[in-house]
């Protein structure tokens, strides 16, 4: 028999492109169910507006804009469905069932089914398209991760490697601490599932959006429609990257002994002289005692470092001194006309990352030195803080006793005193929390 | 002559005419020019060394973001060839294409401060500065992040998956003054303009070909001739020259 399926007919869909995008563009529709946000991050909103000034040149550029938006929406429509509907696309090994339980309105569908998880618990901060952007988001420091990017920060992988799945899980049963991401320990095991493998789905369709867009309004070219290209091109070297995540777990080697008091002391003391040196470098960020006040420059993750603000804010303090009146309100009135544009062009506005305060003792992906230990050898992804540990392709970095050492010293942090820093007896204090 | 031979000399005859034939087929041009800033160049901002001022504080450090020589040559500009799915790749380039790719952490500022790469080549960033670790950031659009701290006579490598449309920054976080470019793409065809302002792409397929221009100030070269920094040019063989390209100093006030 030769039943269309649905993927048969979202590949008519896809080849019907532009009849599709008319009648399926957000906000064509007359009940308005929640829709995913296209992704305009950092992109000037006029150059998709028409305005009455527009001669032709810019008015085709605009028109081609358009037709690349249409284009990307149809095929995100395609390849993904929406909020209230999700498609699950075989190609991405998703479970489709998990997607449904996830997805949706809050509460149960007309078969009692659970739905509408991720609006519930998660929405509100993450965003319906797992932007970061939700309703409270602009009120938290930092901000909820935009998973769209497919970066994550707080992992047990390979620095540029995915987070695993029990990575997720962890990190929605512990929550992330000194953070608004609160613990969702309270949910059954299966609930917890259908959300991690939503924002799975949520950052597979983030950073597919995201490559189609660079492809049509970066690079300028033309996508090629047949659906197995897309996927080929768009969608597999993504979905490739969730599948190798759990060979790319960090396995910390054995560390050196510290079961008598006075070993525990000296590989802290070791610590804290490589913390301070310049090999390991920490100090420049977290300051000499560890209070997170080494940097005199701003610091910014990944998701902040792209927006422009503190740029321009730094040229319009230098336009300020230009004695040439002209020519400063020339300069003055650029610069602001662009900050202006910059600041239509994002949904939140940058936000600085403060180096960790290592005294408070707060650690946001666990305290058991291992945690510890897989954070200072893979630094924290798309961050400043850097991969300090030695691998293949960076063998002259920290060696995995360096690294141990500086693990010691990090734990025993909390317990020491700001007024004596450095070696102490102090340090000792944290031995009985050491061995728990 | 045999018959044998006689086919052999044959054969052989037709091969290398053959052979021409192919080569003539192809044809390759360069293109060369030459940046020029027009006005009076602001004087590059000293840089202040607030960290390992003992290694970093000796060697004057200033602000790399718009360098102009005493003609107005305007260096690190950098001219890309833009699309490049069906473009066509001088064999010349083929020893190229595994080669590494050196970016220096040398005197507390990368070397070279715009670095050009292909795909299939690997990124090698050394760190040449006495006794200091440096950190390489990098986080391409659309591809994978790295950010290795790199000790005193070491290196790391790092290799890209996706070509970029626009150089992508590279930072140092610890000496945060520290700003450099790469530029990665899928051809070789990339230039970055020399201290006076001159740069040369060398065998280009011969025919139309879209180029991008852009500078670190700047973003986009984009002035009446080149919108968005973009152009064409009709490239024939051997030596095209566009000239002296004047950049009005409004360009880079931002
Ligand atoms: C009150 C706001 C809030 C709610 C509700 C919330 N989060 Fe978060 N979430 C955050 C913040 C803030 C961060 C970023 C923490 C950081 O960057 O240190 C975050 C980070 C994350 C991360 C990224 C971890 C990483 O490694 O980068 C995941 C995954 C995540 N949240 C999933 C969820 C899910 C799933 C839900 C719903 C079950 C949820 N969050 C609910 C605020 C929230
Ligand atoms: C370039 C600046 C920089 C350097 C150098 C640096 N860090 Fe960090 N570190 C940071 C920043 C920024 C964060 C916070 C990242 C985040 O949560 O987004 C951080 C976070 C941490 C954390 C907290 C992890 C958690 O689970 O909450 C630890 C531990 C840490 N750094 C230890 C170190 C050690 C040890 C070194 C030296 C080997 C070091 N750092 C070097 C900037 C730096």
């Amino acid at each position: 028999m030769n039943k269309l399926s649905p993927a048969g007919l979202r590949t008519a869909c896809v080849a019907a492109a532009v009849l599709c995008a008319l009648v399926l563009l957000p906000g064509c529709s007359k009940t308005e169910p929640p829709q995913f946000r296209l992704n305009l991050q950092g992109r000037n909103p006029d150059d998709f507006i028409f305005a009455s000034g527009d001669n032709e040149e810019t008015r085709a550029s605009k028109e081609q804009n358009k037709a690349s938006l249409d284009t990307i929406s149809t095929v995100m429509y395609a390849f993904f469905g929406e909020p209230n509907d999700p498609y699950v696309l075989a190609e991405t090994g998703l479970d489709a069932r998990k997607i449904q339980m996830a997805a949706g309105p809050t509460g149960g569908d007309p078969s009692k089914h659970q739905r509408g998880l991720y609006r519930q618990h998660c929405a509100h901060c993450h965003g319906i398209s797992g932007d970061g952007a939700g309703p409270t988001s602009a009120f938290l420091n930092p901000y909820p991760r935009d998973y769209r990017q497919g970066q994550f920060k707080f992992k047990s992988t390979e620095r540029p490697a995915k987070p695993t799945t029990d990575d997720l899980i962890r990190v929605l049963k512990d929550g992330i601490a000194g953070t608004a991401m609160p613990s969702f320990l309270l949910l059954p095991d299966d609930e917890v599932e259908a959300l991690v493998e939503y924002v799975k789905y949520l950052s597979i369709r983030g950073q597919v959006e995201q490559s189609l867009t660079i492809t049509l309004l970066d690079d300028g070219n033309p996508l090629d429609m047949n659906p197995s290209a897309i996927i080929a091109e768009h969608v597999a070297p993504i979905v490739e990257t969730w599948n190798t995540a759990e060979s790319a777990i960090i396995d910390p080697p054995d560390r050196p002994p510290i079961d008598t008091p006075e070993l525990h002391a000296e590989s802290i003391a070791k610590g804290a002289e490589l913390f301070r040196g310049q090999k390991a470098q920490c100090m420049k960020c977290h300051g000499p005692t560890g209070l997170g006040d080494g940097g005199d420059e701003q610091l910014f993750d990944d998701w902040n470092k792209v927006k422009k603000f503190a740029d321009l804010a730094k040229q319009i303090a230098a336009a300020e001194d230009i004695t040439d009146r002209a020519e400063r309100r020339t300069q003055l009135k650029q610069l602001y006309d662009r900050l202006e544009i910059e600041k239509r062009s994002w949904l939140l506005p940058p936000q600085q990352l403060q180096p960790r305060n290592l005294r408070l003792g707060v650690y946001r992906f666990g305290r058991r030195p291992a945690d510890l230990f897989r954070r200072i050898y893979a630094g924290v992804n798309g961050t400043p803080m850097p991969q300090g540990g030695a691998n293949a392709s960076n063998p002259s970095g920290l060696t995995s006793e360096e690294i141990w050492h500086l693990v010691d010293y990090v734990a025993s942090l909390p317990y020491d005193k700001v007024s004596e820093p450095g070696v102490g007896r102090g340090h000792l204090a944290g031995i009985g929390q050491w061995h728990e | 002559m045999s018959h044998v031979s006689y086919r052999i000399a044959f054969l052989t005859a037709a091969l290398v005419a053959c052979l021409t034939v192919n080569a003539g087929a192809q044809q390759w041009g360069n293109l060369k020019g030459k940046f020029v800033y027009e006005g009076t160049p602001p004087k590059p901002a000293k840089l202040n060394i607030t960290k390992d001022p003992e290694v970093c504080g000796k060697h004057d450090l200033v602000d790399e973001a718009l360098l102009v020589g005493p003609n107005g040559g305007l260096k690190n500009a950098v001219v890309y060839v833009r699309s490049s799915k069906t473009l066509k790749v001088n064999p010349e380039y083929d020893k190229d294409k595994a080669a590494e790719i050196v970016l220096d952490n040398k005197n507390c500022r990368f070397e070279p401060h715009v670095l050009p790469i292909q795909l299939t080549q690997t990124l090698v960033i050394k760190n040449s500065d006495p006794n200091i670790s440096h950190n390489s950031n990098v986080s391409p659009l659309g591809d994978a992040a790295t950010n290795p701290l790199i000790p005193a006579a070491g290196e790391a490598k790092h290799s890209f998956k996706r070509a970029q449309t626009i150089p992508q920054p590279v930072s140092c976080n610890i000496h945060p003054w520290m700003k450099g470019y790469v530029v990665p793409r899928d051809n070789p065809y990339t230039a970055v303009s020399a201290a006076d302002g001159t740069f040369e792409i060398k065998n280009l397929p011969v025919g139309k070909v879209d180029f991008q221009a852009w500078q670190e100030k700047s973003g986009y070269l984009d002035t009446k001739a080149w919108p968005k920094g973009r152009f064409t040019y009709d490239i024939k063989p051997g030596d095209n020259d566009l000239g002296t390209i004047k950049l009005p100093a409004s360009l880079f006030n931002k």
